[in-house]
C-alpha cells in the first residue's frame, strides 16, 4: 500500500494536530474530574487515542466527507468543529446539548451539518450505516467519502462482517479506522481474535489492509490521506488499524483492576502527546512556553465552558416525548459562547 | 443482589462441572457488575470465558456447549445489546427442541442485567421482558429479591430448556436479604404473594415490586388494603395466583418499566378480562413507561420515564376510589 | 486434529461410499418426481456434492464426531448414518423415529451461517470437556456473508478449536460467490488464523485427500465440472472394483431401497393435530 513519493504533509498541520489533541485532553480531563465529582454520571475517554483520532480526521474534507464514530472519538469531533461547550454539555446531559439534547451519555455526538452521524451505545452498529453513506454516495453521484472509527472490540461483532463485506463487493468509498487498543473493556486480543492485526481481515474483503502506529500522527495522516484519495478516486475501501495505548480505564466506572500496574504504566508511556510534542520542539515547530500557554489556554477555555454549561438547565421533563415521529418542532442550534464565533475545528486554517 | 447471583453460579459449578460461564468481560474482570467476580480465578479460564464482542455468536456458541453437553451460563452484559442474537434465541434456542420433536434440547441460560433508574440512558436501561415472553420454547424468569435470584438461577441452570434470567441492575444493590444455603430451589412458575391485601390487587416483577410495596403501604395508611404479586417468572405465568387474587379483590393493577404498549401487563389484564371479568369492578390499570425509546440519559427526563413508589400510589387511589 | 490420511481407502469403503453416492442421487430423483406429480415438498438440488459429501464423511467417525449440516447434505447424512425411510418419512410428514442426537447430526433448517456459530460452541465444548470429537459444519456461500459465520469462526480461530467449516459453493449455480465476493472464501479463513482449501468438489480423491489434512493447494487443478458419480465409477472400475453388472445391481438394489421407504413411509401415520403441541419445553406443564 506504500506509493512512491507521497506527497509533504502540509505545513502547519503536525501543529494542528497537536493543538486539537491538547485541547481535546484537557475537556477529556475535565469531564474525568466531573465523574469523579458526581457531576457528570458516565465518562468515556478519548485518552491515548487523541492522536490517531485526529491525525485521521486531517486527511478528510471537513463537512463534505462523512464521519461515522464510536463514544472514544472526542479528538474526531474536536478535528471536525464540535466544540468543547458541547461536549461538557452532553456530560452534563443538559437540555442544550445540540448532540442528543442530554439523553445519551456522554461523548455521543451528532451533527448532520458537520456530517457527524449519531453516535449509537450498541458497539459496530454504525459500521453498516456508514456503508450505506457510502452507497448512497455513489448512487447520488457525489465523491464524498465515509470514514467510520471503531475499536478492536467492534472488530468481532457480525455486523462488521456484513458490512465490510458489502463495501469489499461494491468498491464502495468507505475508509475503516480501528482504533486498536487491544482491549474490549477488559477483553484481551487474543481472546478476541486469532490474528494478531486488524488489518490482516482486509484481505478477506479484497481490500488493502495496513497496520500504523496510531500513535505517530505522520504516519496516521499519511496511511490514512492514501485510503481517502483511494477511495474518492474510486479504488474502493481500505481498512487501516491504529495501534493506540488506553490511559485510562474503559469508563469512569471501571476499575481496570483486570490490568497489571506494568499493563498501566506502558500504556502510560505510549501517550501519544508528549510524542508529539517532542517531534515539534525538535523540528522548531513549537517552543516549550508557546506549548505551555497552549496547554493553559486550553484548560482555561475548558473550564469557562464547564461553568456555562453547568449554569444551563437540565431538560423538560415533558420533552422526553418529543422527537419520536417527524413533525415535533426541533431544538434549534445550541447558542455558542462568544469564544466560538469563528471556531471551523482546526483544519481549514 | 448480586452476590446472591454470584453465589448461584458458584454454587452450581461446583456441583455439576458441565456448567460454564461465557461473556463480555465475565473473566478477568468478573462481570461489569462484578456477578461472576473470582470465579476466574477459582474455575479457570475454560469455564470462565471472555468472550469477543459479539452477542450474536456468544448465544449461537452457547446453543452449541448445550448440544453437546454443557450447561452454558451465557452473559449479555446489558440487557440493551441482546438484539442482535435475537435471531439465535428466538430462532434457535427456543426451537430446537420443537423443531427436532424433543430429541435435541438446549439447557441453556442467558442472564441479561436490565432496567432503568441508573443513568444508564439510552442503551443501558432497557426492559426487554416483552419481546421474549412471547417467544414459546423460552422461559423467562425475573427475580426482585435476593433469595429468589439465587433459587431462582439455580433452577434455571438445572432446567432442561432455555431461560433467559433477567436481573434488574437497581437491585443489584438496593436489597440485602440473607440467602438460603445450598440446595435451596424456587421453582420456575409459581408466582409469590409479598403482601396480602383485600381491596387491589397488584402485578409486578423486578424493581416494580419494591416500588409496590411502597406504595401499597401509603394506601395502607389511607385504609386500601393492596395486596402485591411479585410474579417472578413471565413465561411460564402463574395464571392461577393472577386469577385467584383478582377474584379477591375485584380491582387489578399492572406496573411495569417497560413501554407501556404491548408491554407484558397488556397480557395480564387480557388474562383477568377474559377469566376474571364477573369479579371486576373496576378497569384494569397499567403504570407503566412511556412509549418512548427507554429512559433519556438526564435526571429529569429520566424520573419522567420510570414509575416510582408516588406514581404507583396516585393510580392505586384512583382505582380505589372507582 | 490429527487423523488418519484418507488417501486410498480400501475398494470396500470406496464401494460403501459409492453405493451412498448412488443412493443420494436416487432419492434427489425420486423427489423430483413426488414434487412434480403429488406436490410434495418441493425437492432439493444434491447433484454435484456426493462426491465432497461421502469423502467428508469417510474422515469422519459417525456417533463421535458431530456434523452440522442443512438440507443440501443428504449424502452426508446418509453416509452419517440417515436411511432412505428417514428422509421419506420427512417428506411425507409423518412422524419420525429417527434421533439424530444418538448420531451427532445436528440438523439446520436453512443454510446461512448461525449454525456456524452453534458448531463453534460443539467444539468449544468438545475442547472443554477433553474429548476427542471432530466437528464438521457446511454451509453453502450464502452463510459467509453472515455476521455469526463471522463470530462464529472468529470464536473458533481464537481458541483452536477442532472445527472444519465446509463451504460448498454451487458451480454455475445462480449465486455464484465470485458475484458477491471479491475475494474466494478460503481468502477469508486467513482472518481467522485458519487454515484453508479451495477444491473441486467433484473429485473424490481431492476431497478425501483435503479432509485428511494431506493435501497441498498447489495441487488444485481447474478442471470443467463433471459428474461426480461418473468419476467415482470411472476410478473404480479403473481400479477393477466395480464390473458394469455390479454397478447396475447398485442402482437397482438403491432403487428398491427408494420404493419401499416410499411404500413405508405413505402408510406411517400422520401426526394428530394436537401433538403441535408437544415438545415445546421438555415437560408439557406450561400453558
Amino acid at each position: 500500500m506504500s506509493e512512491p513519493a507521497e506527497p509533504p504533509i502540509p505545513d502547519g498541520l503536525l501543529l494542528r494536530i497537536y493543538r486539537v489533541a491538547v485541547l481535546t485532553r484537557a475537556v477529556d480531563h475535565q469531564l474525568w474530574l466531573l465523574s469523579r465529582q458526581g457531576r457528570a454520571g458516565f465518562v468515556l475517554t478519548a485518552r491515548g487515542h487523541e492522536i490517531a483520532q485526529i491525525a485521521s480526521a486531517a486527511a478528510m474534507r471537513r463537512g463534505h466527507d462523512s464521519a461515522w464514530c464510536y463514544y472514544r472519538d472526542m479528538g474526531v469531533g474536536i478535528a471536525l468543529g464540535v466544540t468543547p461547550y458541547e461536549i461538557l454539555l452532553g456530560g452534563l446531559a443538559r437540555g442544550a446539548d445540540p448532540h442528543s439534547g442530554g439523553r445519551q451519555l456522554t461523548m455521543h455526538l451528532s451533527s448532520p451539518s458537520l456530517r457527524i452521524g449519531s453516535i449509537s451505545s450498541a458497539i459496530a452498529a454504525h459500521i453498516p450505516h456508514a456503508v450505506g453513506a457510502a452507497y448512497a454516495a455513489r448512487v447520488r453521484g457525489e465523491d464524498s467519502v465515509a470514514m467510520c472509527w471503531f475499536g478492536d472490540g467492534a472488530a468481532s461483532e457480525g455486523a462488521t462482517h456484513e458490512a465490510m463485506n458489502l463495501a469489499g463487493v461494491h468498491r464502495l468509498p468507505v475508509v475503516f479506522l480501528c482504533e486498536n487498543n487491544r482491549l474490549a473493556i477488559s477483553v484481551p486480543l487474543a481472546l478476541q481474535m486469532p490474528v494478531e492485526r486488524v488489518s490482516d481481515r482486509a484481505s478477506a474483503y479484497a481490500m488493502p489492509g495496513e497496520s500504523v502506529d496510531g500513535t505517530d500522527a505522520e504516519a496516521v495522516f499519511t496511511a490514512t490521506r492514501a485510503a481517502v484519495e483511494r477511495a474518492r478516486g474510486g479504488g474502493g475501501p481500505s481498512l487501516l488499524e491504529l495501534r493506540v495505548p488506553r490511559i485510562t480505564p474503559h469508563s469512569s466506572q471501571d476499575d481496570d483492576a483486570y490490568r497489571s500496574d506494568e499493563q498501566r504504566a506502558a500504556a502510560a508511556a505510549a501517550d501519544p502527546l508528549p510524542r508529539l510534542r517532542q517531534t515539534l520542539i525538535e523540528r522548531g515547530m513549537l517552543a516549550v512556553d508557546e506549548d505551555e500557554r497552549m496547554v493553559r489556554e486550553a484548560r482555561e477555555q475548558v473550564v469557562a465552558d464547564e461553568d456555562l454549561a453547568l449554569a444551563m438547565p437540565e431538560p423538560l421533563p415533558e420533552r422526553a416525548r418529543r422527537w419520536l415521529y417527524a413533525g415535533d418542532p426541533p431544538q434549534g442550534g445550541v447558542t455558542l459562547p462568544a469564544r466560538y464565533a469563528n471556531w471551523t475545528g482546526v483544519f481549514d486554517g | 443482589m448480586i452476590e446472591a447471583v454470584r453465589a448461584a453460579i458458584t454454587e452450581e459449578m461446583e456441583r455439576d462441572e458441565r456448567v460454564l460461564v461465557m461473556g463480555e468481560d465475565v473473566g478477568r474482570k468478573g462481570g461489569v457488575f462484578g456477578a461472576t467476580e473470582g470465579l476466574y480465578a477459582r474455575f479457570g479460564e475454560a469455564r470462565v470465558l471472555d468472550t469477543p464482542l459479539a452477542e450474536s455468536g456468544i448465544v449461537g456458541v452457547a446453543i452449541g456447549a448445550a448440544l453437546n453437553g454443557l450447561i452454558p451460563i451465557a452473559e449479555i452484559q446489558f440487557a440493551d445489546f441482546i438484539h442482535p442474537a435475537f435471531d439465535q434465541i428466538v430462532s434457535e434456542a427456543a426451537r430446537t427442541r420443537y423443531r427436532s420433536n424433543g430429541d435435541w434440547s438446549v439447557p441453556m441460560v442467558i442472564r441479561a442485567p436490565f432496567g432503568g433508574g441508573v443513568h444508564g440512558g439510552l442503551y443501558h436501561s432497557q426492559s426487554i421482558e416483552a419481546f421474549y415472553a412471547h417467544v414459546p420454547g423460552l422461559k423467562v424468569v425475573i427475580p426482585s429479591t435476593p433469595a429468589d435470584a439465587h433459587g431462582l438461577l439455580k433452577s434455571a441452570i438445572r432446567d432442561p430448556d432455555p431461560v433467559l434470567f433477567l436481573e434488574h441492575k437497581k437491585i443489584y444493590r438496593l436489597v440485602a436479604e440473607e440467602v438460603p444455603d445450598g440446595d435451596h430451589l424456587v421453582p420456575i412458575g409459581p408466582a409469590v404473594v409479598r403482601r396480602e391485601g383485600t381491596n387491589i390487587s397488584c402485578f409486578a416483577w423486578g424493581l416494580m415490586t419494591h416500588y409496590c410495596l411502597q406504595a401499597a403501604e401509603q394506601l395502607a395508611a389511607d385504609g386500601v388494603s393492596v395486596e402485591v404479586v411479585d410474579l417472578r417468572s413471565l413465561a411460564p405465568l402463574d395464571r392461577d395466583t393472577i386469577l385467584q387474587s383478582v377474584r379477591k379483590t375485584g380491582k387489578a393493577i399492572v406496573v411495569h418499566e417497560d413501554n407501556i404498549t404491548g408491554g407484558f401487563g397488556a397480557e395480564i389484564a387480557a388474562i383477568i378480562s377474559e377469566h376474571a371479568f364477573d369479579s371486576l369492578d373496576g378497569p384494569v390499570v397499567r403504570v407503566a413507561g412511556p412509549d418512548i425509546p427507554a429512559m433519556p440519559f438526564n435526571n429529569a427526563q429520566e424520573d419522567f420515564f420510570m414509575p416510582n413508589p408516588t406514581k404507583i400510589a396516585e393510580a392505586m387511589k384512583k382505582l380505589a376510589a372507582y | 486434529m490429527a487423523r488418519a490420511p484418507v488417501i486410498n481407502p480400501p475398494a470396500s469403503t470406496l464401494l460403501a461410499l459409492y453405493r451412498t453416492m448412488v443412493m443420494a442421487r436416487a432419492i434427489e430423483r425420486r423427489l423430483w418426481v413426488l414434487e412434480r406429480l403429488e406436490r410434495m415438498a418441493p425437492s432439493i438440488r444434491v447433484t454435484g456434492f456426493e462426491a465432497l459429501q461421502v469423502a467428508a464423511a469417510a474422515a469422519l467417525r459417525p456417533g463421535r464426531d458431530w456434523v452440522v449440516s442443512g438440507p443440501l447434505d443428504l449424502a452426508l447424512r446418509l453416509a452419517m448414518g440417515m436411511s432412505p425411510l428417514d428422509v421419506m418419512l420427512a417428506v411425507f410428514e409423518k412422524a419420525s423415529p429417527y434421533a439424530s442426537s444418538a448420531s451427532r447430526l445436528v440438523n439446520t433448517p436453512a443454510m446461512g451461517g448461525r449454525h456456524v456459530a452453534q458448531a463453534a460452541g460443539i467444539a468449544y465444548a468438545t475442547q472443554v470437556s477433553g474429548r476427542d470429537e471432530v466437528t464438521l459444519v457446511c454451509t453453502d456461500e450464502r452463510g459467509i456473508y453472515t455476521g455469526d459465520w463471522h463470530e462464529g469462526l472468529n470464536f473458533a480461530g481464537a481458541h483452536g478449536l477442532p472445527l472444519i467449516c465446509l463451504v460448498e459453493e454451487i458451480a454455475g449455480g445462480s449465486r455464484p460467490i465470485a458475484r458477491h465476493l471479491e475475494a474466494s472464501p478460503a481468502t477469508r479463513a486467513e482472518g481467522y488464523g485458519l487454515a484453508a482449501e479451495t477444491l473441486d468438489g467433484g473429485d473424490f480423491g481431492a476431497a478425501s485427500a483435503a479432509f485428511g489434512g494431506l493435501r497441498p493447494p498447489e495441487e488444485l487443478e481447474a478442471q470443467a465440472w463433471q459428474d461426480p458419480i461418473d468419476r467415482m465409477r470411472r476410478r473404480l472400475a479403473a481400479a477393477g472394483g466395480l464390473s458394469d453388472d455390479a454397478d447396475d445391481e447398485i442402482q437397482r438394489e438403491s432403487a428398491r431401497a427408494i420404493a419401499a421407504a416410499v411404500v413405508e413411509a405413505r402408510q406411517a401415520p400422520s401426526p394428530e393435530g394436537a401433538q403441535a403441541l408437544d415438545n415445546v419445553f421438555s415437560s408439557d406443564l406450561v400453558g
